[in-house]
């Protein structure tokens, strides 16, 4: 690992974000549902505020996290200046902690922001921050892995929609579709938001083991695709 | 000399198709060496094997003193420099913006943008924007980019494709000073009048097999036509053998002053691989 190149790659990211209007409105999602949520609801216990700002947390990670990531990494290979990053002497960690630095201020900027509408923040337990970073990796390693996999900017919207339906409102579909179907119930309660929302109300470990094996899967899913990449390039 | 790149027997295929085949190769420290070939040749598919961006399939490969599973070490990164044809720029940044970021990733000291833009002569431009700039120009940067960290060799694939002759006239000027510099080049190319122009020795690659392999001169003196060319004094061009029955003809025409030029038929690059290969150099 080199800081020098890692810093490199930060500092022409974050001028590259200032420049591009698509990654800077992505944040408004949450701001809005957390405003929505903060006019609508009186949160009087931990549970009945425990849901909802896990649901912004799940959809910022998706919407923000997620989307970045592909956006950046779509635009670096459809721009062709992927090729640059792979042939310098920057290895594959120097790129992924400097593609994701960026990301993650972006993201926790964001989730500070709702909170402060909302007026509460989770409660900082082993157990919850240590879901919260595993689920925060699970989507930064899904995003980055969907970015280099589609391989155009135009492709993610493709993507994001069913990112932020399936892994951003598991919870919802989980309220939503339980009572007429079993199944979904089941694989709802495995997708890594309704892990992690179960997880801290019921201090269940397991899902802490659950919400592991997911970041795993992104994570090969993402060398994957950079080996891909790799080779097409 | 010292053979800075090494191919031994060196193949390369995908599934079926065979990209290279059998190539025996040595690339000496400090030459500009011009792989010749059309389209499909397998030219693009050499320098990803000499760059790292491809494993050969069978034989040897040696580039600075590393073997091919060395290819992709920052030590080995570092000392190289690639500008291809599908090579980048960031857009949204400046000319400036976009060295930097390559200084860096080299560990380049930052006097070097100066020293580059420079050297291309865009210093001007340093702070517009490359989405600003005319094709030419950014090929220029491309250029920079590549040899910003001062590198060993440099690859580049076909770099003055599309640009019109005065902006490719600023890239070989550039990359004769390089060379100058003890920059040694690796250059792919299907335009004959750049590897005429630029190259030490080139090597024609015809369905992945390297076919003819000299200085560009000699090899147009090897498939010369063995006649001589006399311009009268009156403009009358005569053909003649170059065999020594002829030699008196020849005589008399100096003797009696009638000869205003007197050449030889030299062949083009281009013509030299029509004949060896059969095939337009452009196909």
């Amino acid at each position: 690992m080199n800081f020098q190149r890692i810093y490199a790659i930060v500092e022409k990211d974050v001028k590259e974000f200032m420049k591009n209007p698509m990654l800077y409105f992505l944040p408004f999602t949450s701001i809005i549902l957390a405003f929505m949520y903060a006019r609508l609801s009186t949160f009087d216990n931990i549970e009945s505020i425990s849901f909802p700002l896990f649901i912004i947390v799940g959809i910022t990670f998706a919407t923000v996290t997620a989307n970045a990531m592909m956006i950046l990494m779509a635009e670096e290979h459809e721009k062709e200046t992927l090729q640059g990053l792979i042939l310098s002497p920057a290895s594959f960690i120097d790129l992924l902690i400097g593609k994701s630095i960026v990301v993650t201020f972006f993201t926790i900027v964001t989730l500070l922001i709702a909170f402060f509408i909302m007026g509460a923040a989770p409660e900082l337990t082993f157990f919850s921050v240590s879901s919260l970073f595993l689920l925060f990796l699970f989507f930064l390693f899904l995003g980055i892995g969907v970015g280099l996999f589609v391989q155009t900017v135009g492709m993610t919207t493709a993507y994001s929609l069913p990112i932020l339906i399936i892994f951003g409102f598991s919870p919802f579909i989980q309220l939503i579709l339980a009572n007429d179907y079993e199944v979904v119930e089941t694989v709802a309660s495995y997708l890594p938001l309704t892990l992690l929302i179960d997880g801290t109300l019921s201090d269940r470990m397991i899902n802490v083991l659950w919400l592991f094996i997911w970041t795993v899967a992104a994570a090969i899913f993402m060398i994957v695709c950079f080996q891909q990449t790799k080779q097409e390039e | 000399m010292e053979a800075i790149i090494t191919l031994k027997n060196v193949k390369k295929s995908y599934k079926q198709t065979v990209a290279l085949d059998g190539i025996n190769l040595d690339i000496y420290r400090g030459e500009i060496f011009g792989l010749l070939g059309p389209s499909g040749a397998g030219k693009t598919t050499m320098i990803k094997l000499l760059t790292g961006q491809l494993r050969s399939t069978a034989g040897e490969i040696e580039v600075l003193g590393m073997k091919e599973r060395a290819f992709q070490r920052a030590s080995f990164r570092a000392r190289i420099g690639v500008l291809t044809d599908n090579s980048a720029l960031y857009e949204r940044l400046t000319v400036y913006d976009n060295l930097k970021l390559f200084c860096k990733l080299y560990d380049a000291p930052l006097r070097r943008i100066d020293e580059v833009l420079q050297f291309i002569n865009l210093k001007k431009e340093a702070k517009k924007r490359v989405s600003k700039l005319s094709k030419g120009m950014k090929q220029r940067v491309l250029l920079a980019k590549a040899f910003i960290h001062e590198p060993e060799i440099l690859f580049l694939d076909e770099p003055t494709s599309a640009l019109d002759p005065g902006n490719r006239a600023h890239i070989h000027q550039g990359l004769r000073k390089l060379n100058e510099k003890g920059t040694t080049i690796f250059l792919n190319t299907h335009d004959m009048e750049e590897a005429t122009e630029l190259c030490h020795r080139v090597a024609f690659l015809h369905e992945g097999k390297i076919v003819e392999l000299n200085e560009p001169d000699e090899l147009r003196h090897k498939y010369a036509a063995d006649v001589f060319h006399i311009e009268t004094v009156d403009g009358k061009w005569i053909t003649m053998a170059n065999e020594p029955k002829n030699a008196q003809h020849i005589a008399s025409f100096i003797a009696d002053r009638n000869v205003k030029t007197m050449q030889t038929d030299l062949p083009s690059l281009g013509e030299v691989f029509l004949q060896v290969t059969g095939k337009e150099l452009m196909q």
